[in-house]
Order: C-alpha cells, then structure tokens, then sequence
C-alpha cells in the first residue's frame, strides 16, 4: 500500500504458496479432509519472494480505509485478476469484499498490531474465502542490482551529486540491494559486444541467482556495444536464448559522446566519465528490465538521453536538465503493476501495458462550486498555428473559495490533453516551472478569474499536427488543506488544412522543430533553430498574425548586445496580429517598460492597436487599465 | 553536375521531417507506430492509436545514414538500420525481416 499525500493506491500479488508434497493422495481420500500445517513464509524476514510459476492472482485495491478509524475494522474492496501462465493473460474474476479486522499477529511479525483477518465475499455476498494482512516492510518490493564489468569500465553507482540506486528506488518503495560484483569481465571478441554476448556474459559472470527466491537485476558494464551507442536491454525477443526474459541489460563506457551543443556540459567526453549521463543510462536499462518503456511525458528516467539532451532549455544545459526520478505513471508501474510484470524472469518485454490490471488512483475530489470554462481564443487556426486557449474559473456559489493565486502555467497548477481527429491523445505540460511556495487567494461570490495558455507542442511532440478537429481538456488543480481538488472544462478547435505549398513547408518547419515552443514561451535569440522556425511561420501571410507576438515579444527585450528594437515590433503588430488577453498584458507592460531611446512614434503605434484590442473585445480589469495608462 | 552528398543527406533529412501516419496493414507491420513524428533535432516519437499500446519505435534518436538507409532507435534502445524509400508524401521502410512498412504524411 502506498499512499502520496491523500492519494491512497493499494494492490496486491497472490501466489500459491504451499503444494503439500504428497499430493496427489496416494489410496482412499480421508474423511474428514486432515488439516494439514501451510508452509508460511517467515514475516521477520521481511518481503516474502515466492516462484515465479506459482503466481496466481493480481489485487487491484478499489477500497481502502483512507484515514483513521476508531472501529476495529473497515472494508476492503479489491478485483481479482487470475493469471494464467502458459497464455500470460489476466482474467477478472470479479469484485470483492472482505471485513478486514485488526487482530494481534501471530509471532514473528514486525508489527504485532498490524495484522487483519477477513473474510472475503463475492459480488452476490457469499463467503467464498479468508483473507489475511500483516505488516512486513515499510518497502513495497525488493530487489538485488548486480553490476559486473570489463575492468577499464566504470561502476555506474551514482550520478556524482548526491543520488546513488537507493535514493532512486526509495522514491518508489523498492528495498534495492546493489552489488558491485566481478570488475574483470574479460571480453569475448574485442572491446564490442554483441547482444547475445551479453546475454552470455550475464549468465557466465552473474553471481549464482535462483529468480523464484530474488529479483536479481544484472547490469554488465562493457566498453563498447555493438547494437547501440550507450545502453540496451538486451534480454528481449531472439536474445534472450534462455526464455527468461528481461534479467539484465548493458552499458557502454567507452562511447565517445558527440562534440556538438546539444551535448551540452558533457560534449566530447568519453560516456564513462559523464557520470551522471552514464549513471542515468544504468537507471534507464535497468527500468526496462523492470517491464517499463520509454517515457517523453517528462526528462524522468525512461526518456531517452537524446531527447532529454535535446531538450535543455538554455541557460540549462544537459545534463544538469535531467530529472532524478521516474515520471509518476512509470513510478505507479512500479509500485503497483503485477510481479509477474516487474520481476526479471516474468512477462516477456514488449506486451502492452493496456494487456495488465493495476489498481486505480484515488479519485480526486471535484471543486464543488468552481466551474472552469474553456473557449478557445479563435474557434479555427490554420495548420501550425499555436492554439490559445482562455479559461476562465467561476465561482458560482455565495461564499468566497479559494483558488490559486496564480494560474499561469509555470504555476504547475494547469495541464491538459489534446485529442485529435483520430482519437488519439496528447498531453501538454509546463516546460518551465517555478518552485514557489503555493499560496491560495480567495474568489469572491459570483466572480470569475481569467487566463490564457498557447499550446503548440506537448510531451509527445506537436499537439496539433494534422488539419481536423480536436477536443482540448483543460484540468487546474490545486491542495486545500492537503486535500487535491480538480476543475475541469473542455474545448474544441478546427484546425484548417494548407492553402497552398510554402504554408504546409512553414507548418512542418515549425511544428517540427521543438525549440518553437521554447521560443514561444520564454524567448531567446540563441535558439536559432526555434527563431528560424518561428520566422518561417512570419513569411506567410496565413500564419504571420498568429506568431507576430511571439517575434514583437523577442524583439522588444533586449538580448546580449542587441538593443529592444521597437521599429520591428511595430512592423510586426496590426490590427490582424492574434492575441490572447495575457499576450495583449505583455505587450503592455514592455511598452510600458520601454526605453527611452525607442523610437516614440513605434512604441504609440503598438500602444494604439493594443487599445484597439481592448476596446473591441471584453478585457479584465486590470490589462485595460494598463492598455490606457500608455 | 554531381550533387553534394551531404547536401542531398540533408535534404532527405528535412523531407524526413515531420509528421506521419502508418497505412500499412499487415501483421508483421504492427509492431510500429500508427503515427510517427520526426523532428530537427534529430529525434522521434512514434504512437500507437491506443495510448497503452506497445510500440517498437516509441522515442529515440534517428540518424540518415546514406539516401537509403537510415537508423533508429527502438524500445529496449537497440540502433537498427533499415531501408527507406522518401518522397514528399511517402515514405516507406522495410526492416531486417524483410517486413515493408509504409507511411503516408499527414502534416
């Protein structure tokens, strides 16, 4: 069981763990059937690992006791999926429940009040079995991680600032051992190793391991790999030659990292010595051992290294930009999905994770009398246009609420999801973040707050890649009192095909180059490639007006030794440039800020069409008095 | 007049740039992505329609190495090259199997 502030995730893995050895009876069948002793695991020994082969029943927890009771008891409520071996497939069986009661445990747990018995009803309220708990580990599972290596290859225990496996796996409840085992691997053909040569050096070098009594992770650090650059699992598809999948994997210490600026503070170096690139790598391997794949939901562990390379945002440069977790979905698999899912030895690498059960999240609570209303700012944008998007949070009740003083999105409090023509889903996130402490302002009776939010790219690449119409959901959320609270509201868009060919090159060129967003959002003279993309979109007429702020923003601050140029903002800023009410602030507000060397008669031109916006649309307060204060 | 290669690889390489959706429909192809998307920087996402779907292109790096040939790198980090034929509006691949895939641009 695990719990994440009010979240409370539970689940739980059957197996069957004691088959009398004198089965099948030999003579008559006795009656009355004898009782015969069950062959316990010790609970003093901590988390019990049972064979992989008696694995029987995943329980995805759907009731739990969420906080303190003063009755002995509370009801659990739980489905259970049975696992078939040969076919590797879950069947529900069903939902249940059981009248968990605590009881003192028997001797040898760690806890003596920890303990619960139940007995377990089917849907229909027939007892049809016992269910009993007790507190072994404040861990949810454990593992053993063996590194072996070639001896010029470097351990990869730590990232070289403090996080080493242990803090890794104690964000996710894992109990890790980590062995340094044999530092001579000795090389089978040369300082390249093929997959299967990994394969065979796991089994040749790793120490004597029984899988049905340990989950034993083996990383083989070598010099170079012939079928990648940094780091493979290999013990997938035809090279796992034992049929006894995902045991280890390996990493190469002696890649040369590529001497460009996307490698950033570690261009050029020899990858063993990047510590905490090579460190990272071991993680990533070793997470999809554990039955995980790549993740571009964050820069966490199961993003791959050139994307998250790639996607440093300047002043960071890789790797100071990496994440020292597993993103949160990628950390629930790894609490909560099967055994048979996680341990080495189970399912094979490469099934869907929609084929297993896993327990549900906790619901979180609605924000009852606060509607978010969605609207997009033009209800049809051409083909690689940003989309912008208004919310506006009402209070609809008579009593003041609190919400969140600040709702942009580098609050953190709003993330969304794009679904396109076709059904499929993208998420959109902030990609900067400010870690302050959250404070809460109170929304009066009947008052509404109003914000706005450009989306052009998300975790999984443009959010809006196709003509067609596509459903936009918006969710805030924000703690009161510990307790997390949800708004949701949605919108739709048309996204309008290419007229004609230099818009559809404009199109592919920005919605193709991820640092567009970067631009957008925080600007920057020194991301070529997104100022280039964001200029192609400037050179057609379709798609001028909806970058035209993005462009008059850039110019109008100044960057190294190029001053604000306010003749080009107001060249770039008319009466068809598209604005949402936060942009229209902004330009505000450096038109306000500006210096007095800019030319006058720019700055009024661009104060000029921004009054026109606010006299023609329905701004807040606060934007058109800072519009006419110009 | 003979073209220079690296100007024709990076021409490929824009073509190569952007977004595009499977229309294959043979059991060995579906195992690759319904819609794949590559970028400048040298990097790809591809997705199934399902979001929980496995896909054996799910992100990486991608590199043209010749006018016909480029690599990728696959779920468990595996560097495969694989034959391709590019054109504006297709593009095609065909893996160590044997197996053809084919991709229709859709932006």
């Amino acid at each position: 069981m695990q719990r994440d502030g009010s979240n409370t995730i539970a689940s739980g893995d059957l197996y069957l763990h004691h088959i009398p050895s004198f089965w099948p009876w030999p003579g008559p069948i006795p009656q009355p059937w004898p009782i015969f002793p069950v062959a316990e695991p010790n609970p003093s020994n901590g988390i019990p690992i049972f064979a992989r082969g008696r694995y029987r029943y995943y329980l995805s927890v759907t009731q739990i006791l969420e906080g303190f009771t003063i009755a002995n008891s509370f009801t659990l409520g739980f489905e259970m999926h049975r696992f078939d071996l040969a076919t590797r497939t879950w069947t529900n069986e069903g939902a249940f429940t059981a009248l968990m009661t605590w009881t003192t445990a028997p001797p040898g747990y760690p806890s003596t009040a920890d303990f619960l018995t139940g007995e377990v009803k089917n849907g229909s309220g027939a007892v049809v079995g016992a269910l009993t708990m007790g507190w072994v580990s404040a861990y949810l599972r454990r593992a053993v991680v063996e590194i072996d290596r070639v001896s010029v290859s470097e351990a990869p225990l730590d990232n070289g600032t403090g996080v080493d496996w242990l803090t890794i796996f104690d964000q996710i409840g894992w109990d890790v051992d980590v062995l340094e085992s044999n530092s001579n691997v000795t090389e089978p053909s040369g300082e390249s190793w093929s997959d299967a040569e990994l394969h065979a050096g796991m089994l040749a070098w790793r120490d004597s391991v029984n899988l049905d009594q340990e989950w034993r992770y083996h990383v083989l650090c070598v010099r170079r790999l012939d079928s990648t650059s940094r780091g493979i699992m290999y013990d997938a598809y035809g090279t796992d030659s034992n049929n006894v999948p995902r045991e280890g994997c390996g990493i190469s210490s002696h890649w040369i990292i590529p001497n460009t600026n996307t490698w950033g503070l570690v261009a050029g170096l020899r990858f063993g010595t990047a510590t905490g690139p090579y460190f990272r790598t071991a993680l990533h391997e070793t997470g999809h051992a554990a039955g995980l794949y790549h993740n571009t939901v964050d820069l966490g562990i199961m993003n791959t290294t050139d994307v998250i390379a790639a996607g440093a945002v300047p002043p960071v440069q890789f790797p100071n930009n990496i994440q020292w977790s597993f993103a949160p979905d990628d950390k629930k698999r790894l609490r909560h999905m099967p055994d048979v899912w996680v341990r080495p030895g189970g399912i094979p690498f490469g099934s869907s994770y929609s084929t297993a059960p896993i327990s549900p999240d906790d619901l979180v609570a609605e924000a009852k009398g606060i509607e978010l209303r969605v609207s997009p700012l033009l209800e049809s944008v051409p083909i690689g246009a940003p989309v912008r998007i208004s919310f506006r949070l009402v209070n609809t009740t008579k009593e003041a609420l609190p919400i969140p003083s600040s709702l942009s999105m580098k609050s953190g409090h709003v993330r969304g999801k794009v679904i396109d023509p076709s059904g499929s889903m993208r998420t959109f996130s902030p990609i900067v973040r400010c870690l302050e402490e959250e404070t809460l302002n109170f929304l009066g009776p009947g008052s509404s707050a109003t914000y706005s939010v450009t989306l052009l790219r998300g975790g999984q690449g443009a959010l809006f890649p196709s003509p067609g119409a596509y459903r936009v959901l918006v969710d805030v959320m924000w703690d009161v009192a510990g307790s997390p609270l949800r708004v949701r509201g949605e919108t739709s868009v048309m996204v309008t095909q290419t007229v004609d060919e230099a818009h559809a090159a404009a199109a592919r060129r920005i919605l193709a180059t991820p640092d567009s967003l970067v631009v957008l959002v925080v600007g920057g003279d020194h991301l070529k490639d997104g100022v280039d993309a964001i200029n192609a979109g400037l050179s057609h007429p379709v798609l001028r007006p909806h970058f035209a702020f993005v462009e008059a923003k850039r110019l109008a601050k100044r960057f190294g030794k190029r001053k604000a140029d306010w003749k080009a903002v107001a060249d770039l800023v008319d009466e068809t440039t598209v604005m949402s009410q936060a942009e229209v602030k902004r330009l505000a507000e450096l038109a306000r800020d500006a210096e007095k060397e800019a030319p006058r008669e720019s700055v009024q031109w661009v104060s000029k069409m921004l009054r026109r916006y606010v006299d023609t649309t329905s701004a807040d307060e606060d934007t058109a008095t800072l519009v006419r204060s110009l | 007049m003979e073209r220079d290669p690296a100007e024709t690889k990076e021409q490929l390489r824009r073509l190569f740039i952007g977004v595009w959706r499977k229309v294959s429909n043979t059991t060995c192809s579906r195992i690759y992505p319904d819609r794949l998307e590559f970028d400048a920087r040298g990097t790809y996402a591809g997705r199934k329609s399902g979001e929980l779907e496995f896909s054996f292109w799910d992100s990486g790096g991608f590199e043209l190495l010749t006018e016909t040939q480029v690599k990728i790198s696959t779920a468990n980090d595996a560097e495969i090259v694989y034959e391709y034929s590019l054109s504006k509006t297709e593009l095609v691949f065909t893996d160590q199997h044997g197996c053809v895939i084919h991709y229709r641009r859709a932006m």
